[in-house]
């Protein structure tokens, strides 16, 4: 048995296909990357700010051992052509900022000093397609030591 | 044989141009905090000893704030400052009659808009991306 289709469902069917792509694109946008950046698992301080001691604003000369740069990210890129396409998905958590400071740190009196902490969130898109989504965020900073470092520090 | 190189220039052009990344990025520094600050939970005391929360630190109270950091240029450029973020900190501390901010956390997400400014308003580098961002972390006091 035949379908009469009328011109009115055919006019609905490139709405609904434009609908459809609509909700995709902002569904993507919805699926949470989300990163966090913390040091809760150190059991020294790791500092952020001007004010270094506890009901003091005392400024003690501090010698930089050795700088550090700590990314979080979680991001998905997709790439591929035709037949095929590949995902790329990394997946980082805050624990990887504890294993790298407890990496950097020598003596027990060395200071973890975080001079930034920085995020970004981004999206690359070919036309109405985001085939990547990038969330990361992380620290800057030094390890200082109280006492002088004999070579390859800076104050 | 000119219309044909101007046509794969100009296609070429914009395939470039729908091309794009819609984002932010955004630093915190916290330059104007009045209160010690730390990522772990704890923090020194003036005498550079080591206090610990549970031991030496008890916690009063919790703090939280939520920020939108905006961006231009496909993310390049920080438009956001965070003043906003060091000031709600040293109210949340006074507040609480606390000594400083321990085990502070900051999530970051993409918000939902950097997904409608797809092509073709991305194409513009004009067009603000943001990132979403929540700071937690624990208002401490000495026992």
């Amino acid at each position: 048995m035949s379908k009469i289709i009328s011109l009115n469902e055919i006019k609905k069917v490139p709405m609904m296909g434009l609908f459809l792509l609509f909700i995709v694109v902002l569904l993507s946008g919805c699926s949470s990357l989300s990163t966090t950046t913390t040091a809760k698992n150190m059991t020294r301080p790791v500092m952020l700010g001007p004010v270094q001691y506890v009901k003091n604003n005392k400024k003690s000369p501090l010698y930089k051992r050795q700088d550090f740069d700590i990314t979080v990210e979680n991001s998905i890129v997709t790439s591929g052509g035709q037949h095929h396409q590949t995902t790329y998905v990394t997946e980082e958590s805050a624990e990887k900022i504890d294993a790298e400071l407890m990496r950097k740190l020598d003596s027990p009196k060395d200071k973890i000093v975080v001079e930034t902490l920085f995020v970004k969130s981004a999206r690359a898109c070919f036309l109405v397609f985001c085939n990547s989504r990038v969330d990361y965020s992380g620290i800057e900073g030094g390890i200082y030591s109280t006492t002088p470092v004999s070579t390859g520090g800076s104050k | 044989m000119k219309k044909i190189y101007m046509s794969f220039i100009i296609g070429s052009m914009l395939i470039f141009l729908s091309a794009c990344t819609v984002g932010a990025r955004g630093h915190l520094k916290f330059s104007e905090a009045k209160y010690p600050i730390s990522l772990s939970p704890a923090l020194y005391d003036q005498n550079d000893n080591v206090l610990l929360k549970g031991k030496q630190l008890n916690v009063v109270g919790k703090f939280k704030y939520e920020k939108r950091f905006w961006g231009l240029m496909y993310s390049w450029i920080r438009i956001s400052g965070s003043k906003d973020v060091d000031e709600a900190i040293n109210d949340a501390i006074e507040k609480k009659r606390g000594v400083g901010l321990i085990n502070l956390a900051v999530t970051t997400d993409g918000c939902l808009s950097n997904s409608l400014m797809t092509f073709p308003f991305s194409i513009l580098p004009v067009m603000p991306g943001c990132t979403d961002t929540i700071i937690e972390g624990d208002i401490v006091n000495l026992k």
